[in-house]
């Protein structure tokens, strides 16, 4: 008997994934039975992802800059008045054998004069100066891997120790206030993503918790009939799955739409800086960390509206 | 099949919606419950059912204490109890065929076997042409119909009828009752709830009387 009446069902195994197939199947019928209310709800919540979204990803460029101006820090050593050239070169041997050191350029103090002169309204005056009162300098370019204020700063103490160095100068400043402006642009983007999210779960929440009025008739007549509340719960689940992936898949097509509009007078707007830049958009990983948290979002907002739900009715 | 021991259903308010009701249903038995309305009919459907819990006494169903059921458990319980409205409660935006398949959905049955249960459980009703139409599409009697298919699909011991024929004409009423008939001659113990008189006053089965939710008169004929 009890064979016969397995024989009849599906294999527990199989009835599994049939189950959640046909609740797929369900919530995407009840998506479809208002098609613009859905469209306009997945367009909602594609604009709430895609805003916080966008700020992470401009951010995220702004890093890449400023990585950019890390690589073309310089460090001058101004050397000792009286220096003779031997000792120059000595140190110029040096410093090109360091390992920190991609490149190394001297100044003499004649050629220095000469610049100054040029550049400056001063020129006849200082013509007449009987000696040159201007040190020789080396223009220190750091390898591209050190590109941190920590490892730049470790190189400019370790270089300022040399014999025959005067005076050292990296003007590391302006660096660090935009250090601190990014730090600061990514905790507001930390708080205005968590505060967007909380929006969406809102709206899925209330969106799914619309649909369970709507379906009032559909889930006590199941119940009647014997379905168990996860049976009940999970085409409900399966909608605000479906809104937060769609909408995630929205805001991404949003953002990458929005930085590949920026990215050709960015580009230039970065050339007229000396700099080579590209705009970049949401990378793989970013990508589906977006589309995990819509769905996710989704879930935990449907779950909550239709356990209300349940508690209401039971 | 189904024993009720001085059960009670007090509502919020006092008001008693049953009153120490007593009675035994026998395997196979098909027995009516009359009374004018709201003297606790349907309030006896729902505690068999499980809809409702009782204030107070026993029921036991299948040999199950329904007392000591737990929540999980309930929906199991209710599987085994076909449940037919006044209104037949079909979703309206489901073919017939997806109608009456909704208990063996639940249940988990294969596809080829769904198929063959819901056909024969059609053609029982008189309907096997009608799967792929809409519950709009039928009138009141086939929609009634279709509902008593839904339950007896999934071949429930225990059928509940809660004033089945209430929106239907004598006719159709009378076509329907035929049915249930039929349906206990083949070993459904079947309970339903109706104020007609005239309609099962000729039927040789067993009247249950309730009367303010008291069990004033219990004779087998």
């Amino acid at each position: 008997m009890m064979t016969a009446r397995k024989s009849l069902h599906i294999p527990r195994f199989l009835l599994y994934f049939f189950q959640h197939l046909q609740a797929i199947k369900l919530s995407i019928r009840q998506l479809s039975v208002e098609p613009l209310s859905s469209i306009m709800t997945f367009a909602v919540i594609g604009i709430a992802l895609a805003l916080p979204m966008g700020l992470f990803v401009l951010l995220q460029n702004v890093q890449t800059i400023t990585h950019g101006l890390h690589d073309t820090a310089q460090i001058s050593l101004y050397l000792n008045m009286n220096v003779k050239q031997k000792q120059i070169d000595n140190l110029l041997r040096v410093l090109q054998k360091d390992e920190g050191v991609a490149q190394v350029k001297y100044i003499s103090p004649q050629e220095a004069l000469k610049d100054f002169q040029k550049q400056s309204e001063f020129s006849d005056v200082l013509t007449e100066l009987k000696n040159n009162p201007l040190p020789g300098v080396i223009i220190i370019k750091p390898i591209k891997n050190i590109n941190t204020r920590a490892q730049i700063n470790y190189l400019f103490s370790r270089l300022k120790k040399l014999p025959l160095i005067n005076k050292a100068q990296l003007d590391m400043a302006w660096l660090k206030r935009l250090s601190a402006i990014i730090k600061l642009g990514n905790r507001i983007i930390y708080a205005v993503m968590a505060l967007f999210a909380f929006g969406v779960l809102l709206i899925i929440g209330n969106t799914i918790r619309l649909t369970t009025q709507r379906y009032q008739d559909e889930i006590s007549v199941l119940k009647f009939l014997g379905a168990t509340k996860s049976f009940i719960r999970r085409p409900f689940l399966y909608s605000g799955i479906i809104y937060g992936l769609v909408g995630g898949i929205i805001a991404w097509l949003l953002v990458d739409t929005t930085m590949w509009w920026l990215r050709n007078p960015a580009e230039q707007l970065s050339n007229l800086y000396g700099m080579h830049f590209q705009l970049q958009g949401l990378n793989l990983s970013s990508t589906l960390v977006l589309l995990i948290s819509g769905s996710l979002l989704g879930y935990l907002g449907s779950w909550i509206a239709v356990g209300k739900h349940h508690h209401r009715h039971s | 099949m189904i024993q009720f021991d001085h059960v009670t259903q007090r509502y919020p308010g006092g008001q008693e919606g049953l009153s120490q009701v007593s009675f035994n249903l026998a395997k196979e038995e098909m027995v009516f419950l009359t009374g004018h309305s709201g003297s606790g009919k349907t309030t006896l459907l729902k505690l068999i059912a499980l809809l409702e819990k009782p204030s107070c006494g026993t029921i036991i169903v299948d040999g199950r204490n329904l007392d000591r059921i737990s929540e999980r458990h309930i929906p199991d319980m209710r599987r085994q109890i076909g449940l037919i409205f006044q209104t037949p409660q079909l979703l309206t935006d489901r073919s017939i065929f997806e109608n009456v398949s909704l208990p063996l959905v639940i249940e988990g049955y294969r596809p080829s076997e769904m198929s063959r249960r819901v056909h024969a459980a059609l053609a029982k009703v008189g309907l096997e042409n009608k799967g792929g139409l809409t519950p709009e599409m039928l009138s009141c009697g086939e929609q009634q119909r279709v509902g008593i298919a839904r339950a007896i699909v999934s071949k429930p011991p225990i059928l509940l009828a809660d004033e089945p024929t209430g929106n239907l004409d004598p006719e159709l009423s009378a076509e329907i009752m035929r049915l249930f008939v039929q349906l206990n001659q083949v070993g459904i113990t079947i309970l339903i709830a109706t104020h007609d008189v005239n309609l099962i006053g000729t039927l040789p089965y067993r009247k249950l009387t309730l009367k303010e939710g008291c069990l004033i008169n219990e004779k087998g004929e």
